[in-house]
């Protein structure tokens, strides 16, 4: 091929040029946000408010939570469809199983932390050890979920949660940001961090660029590979649980729409499906714009079949642009 | 002509490794199979049940044949599903009593299929991206359609309509003929015809078939075209069967049909499989949904759910069993 003729001819270096052509789309994505928010606020002007603003961050909060996990796993070149499934599972479990007891809050929610990453390592081992493509592999984990948790509720969710943990749902820090938000952030930067400056991430992007190098390189891709997708499950359950902190009753259709608006998220958040390009900071942004879209429907009314229309020409857009981007 | 032989030992050997006309493994499994099953479910072989059995695999077996284009061409297609419930919303919404609106929709309806899988190939041949992330995409798309024009009611289909499509007589059925017709056609594009080796080359090596001086694009087209049109006959069968349309007809056959396909022993590189293969699958995973509906309804539980845990447990297992094929 001639690959080794691009490598050698090009001005600039490949690696510091996508880096920078990253670091660009990454600002694009806030400036797009920001663009987004003055039209919903011209359009709206009933929330021009802080409220609204910090009412955005929560709804956004759980989905940034949820995408991180995405964005790791799409930087690896794989994509995860059980999230959402892991999602309802956790939800319905914790309300379950702690049905108004708070003295069981702590073992309830370790539970449900410890099936979200059993659900990542079972995807992780199908992918490394039995070669199954990632795509199937979670396929197949997100209709055996859902059928595991329709026979735990025979299709009627029940339980109530503790007082105390719907406390903390409402909980308000300094009086104004929500403990959801907190908690967005915070792992944001955390994983950020670890994309970025430490030997793991490093691994993550270059088991997505070329998987055959890094093995020659030393990486043990499996072993990275499964812990990604252990590390995703595991937010994922998280999320569950900051979701269930809002709620009085449990739903099943809570998950049903987490798994597609996160891969929108972090692909609008300027990760790339070829793998070892991205990273959680424009899925940050990607979240806030998925769920600004999702609000301006509501008030139009549209939600339930505007949104996967939407969503669709997004994701085919973004990825169409990066598609030709790639290929000159 | 190589005289046909069978032998056990090398039978065994190649269910170690399993080749290129690996469709042999899974009808024997499917033979075997039945054994324990008709001593668990003495129902299961009765000629009620099979007529049954045989009316049911209908929808999934017609997906599947459309699936196996797709993913023998190298590509998949996780849009069927939506376009399922699309079609059989167009159809019930558009459809009323004369016979010349009946056919007409029939019509409509076929050339709709077509028309979404052109899409499917189209935006692929446009934009060099993973089929996967664009059929997704457009899978969502038509389900936000389907979504728009569900607003109340399913529609409305004629009873006579109804009657055609799923007249039967003793085993056979109108809609398990019709299978064996399109099974027929397929096999015999897909074998014996130049269009058909270029859906095998475009999946082992679309490299080659480009500069061979045939069009990949054309070729990919044409496969999720294929697979279009039989989302649209499921559609309007599935419309007809139960008097209605609705957005979540088509939910479960997507992941059912890339299970058939895979059982069936496809490889999902392209390239390697089989329709009659991709037979067995069908008939392996409506056989195990029957029995497990008669399960079910013996112990009183919700076969559903169970249906969900199995398949995903099969397509888990049959990923495995294939993958040193490679």
């Amino acid at each position: 091929m001639n690959t080794l003729q691009n490598f050698v001819h090009r001005k600039t270096h490949p690696v510091k040029s996508i880096r920078s052509n990253h670091f660009r789309s990454v600002v694009g994505v806030f400036v797009g946000f920001v663009f987004l928010l003055i039209i919903s606020y011209i359009i709206s002007p009933a929330s021009r408010t802080t409220q609204d603003f910090i009412n955005l961050l929560k709804q956004s909060s759980g989905l940034g939570l949820l995408s991180i996990g995405q964005t790791m796993v799409i930087i690896t070149g794989g994509i995860d469809l059980c999230l959402g499934s892991i999602v309802t599972l956790v939800h319905v479990l914790t309300i379950g199983l702690m049905n108004g007891d708070p003295s069981r809050i702590v073992p309830v929610c370790l539970i449900g932390l410890g099936v979200g990453a059993a659900a990542g390592i079972f995807n992780g081992i199908g992918i490394t050890k039995a070669r199954i493509a990632p795509f199937v592999m979670t396929l197949c984990t997100d209709f055996i979920l859902r059928g595991l948790y329709m026979i735990y509720t025979k299709g009627q969710p029940k339980g109530v949660l503790a007082p105390s943990f719907r406390a903390l749902g409402r909980l308000r820090v300094f009086g104004l940001i929500p403990l959801a938000v907190i908690f967005w952030l915070g792992i944001s930067g955390l994983f950020i961090f670890i994309l970025k400056k430490t030997i793991f991430g490093r691994h993550v992007h270059m088991i997505g660029a070329n998987a055959t190098c890094s093995t020659l390189s030393g990486v043990k891709n499996d072993r990275t590979i499964i812990i990604i997708y252990t590390l995703a499950g595991f937010l994922a359950a998280l999320t569950a649980l900051i979701l269930t902190m809002d709620m009085s009753a449990a739903s099943l259709n809570l998950g049903a729409d987490y798994s597609m608006d996160s891969i929108a998220a972090t692909v609008v958040g300027g990760t790339l499906f070829v793998g070892g390009v991205g990273g959680v900071e424009g899925t940050i942004a990607g979240a806030l714009i998925i769920r600004l879209i999702t609000s301006l429907l509501q008030k139009a009314n549209i939600a339930n079949w505007g949104k996967l229309l939407i969503q669709a020409v997004l994701i085919l857009s973004v990825v169409a642009a990066n598609s030709r981007k790639k290929r000159a | 002509m190589k005289p046909v032989t069978f032998s056990p030992k090398k039978f065994l050997k190649e269910l170690g490794t399993p080749k290129r006309h690996s469709a042999k493994i899974i009808w024997v499994l499917l033979i075997i199979l039945v054994i324990p099953i008709t001593f668990i479910i003495p129902e299961f072989i009765r000629p009620a049940n099979l007529a049954n059995v045989m009316q049911q695999l209908v929808p999934l077996g017609l997906i599947a044949i459309g699936q196996t284009y797709v993913i023998l061409g190298g590509g998949i297609d996780m849009s069927v599903g939506s376009q399922i419930s699309l079609i059989s919303l167009i159809a019930s919404s558009l459809m009323t009593d004369s016979p010349l609106s009946m056919v007409g929709v029939t019509l409509l309806c076929l050339a709709l299929g077509l028309l979404f899988g052109f899409v499917n190939g189209f935006i692929l041949k446009l934009f060099p991206m993973p089929p996967l992330i664009s059929t997704l995409c457009t899978g969502y798309f038509f389900q936000g359609i389907a979504f728009a024009l569900h607003k109340t009611s399913g529609g409305f289909i004629p009873v006579a309509f109804k009657r055609v499509l799923t007249a039967s007589w003793g085993m056979l059925s109108v809609p398990f003929v019709f299978y064996l017709l399109m099974f027929a056609m397929a096999w015999y594009v897909l074998n014996r015809t130049r269009q058909g080796r270029y859906v095998y080359a475009l999946g082992g090596n679309a490299d080659v078939l480009e500069k061979s001086g045939v069009s990949c694009a054309k070729t990919k087209i044409l496969t999720y075209m294929v697979s279009g049109l039989f989302c649209a006959m499921v559609g309007i069968y599935l419309a007809a069967k139960l008097r209605s349309g609705s957005a979540r007809y088509g939910d479960d056959y997507t992941l059912l049909s890339i299970t058939a396909t895979v059982v069936g022993g496809t490889s999902m590189a392209g390239g390697l499989g089989s329709l009659s293969g991709t037979v067995a699958g069908t008939v392996l995973i409506s056989m195990l949904t029957n029995v497990l509906n008669n399960i079910a309804f013996r112990y009183n539980l919700q076969s559903s759910y169970y249906k969900d845990i199995i398949t995903g447990l099969l397509l888990i297992t049959a990923m495995f069993f294939y993958r040193k094929r490679e």
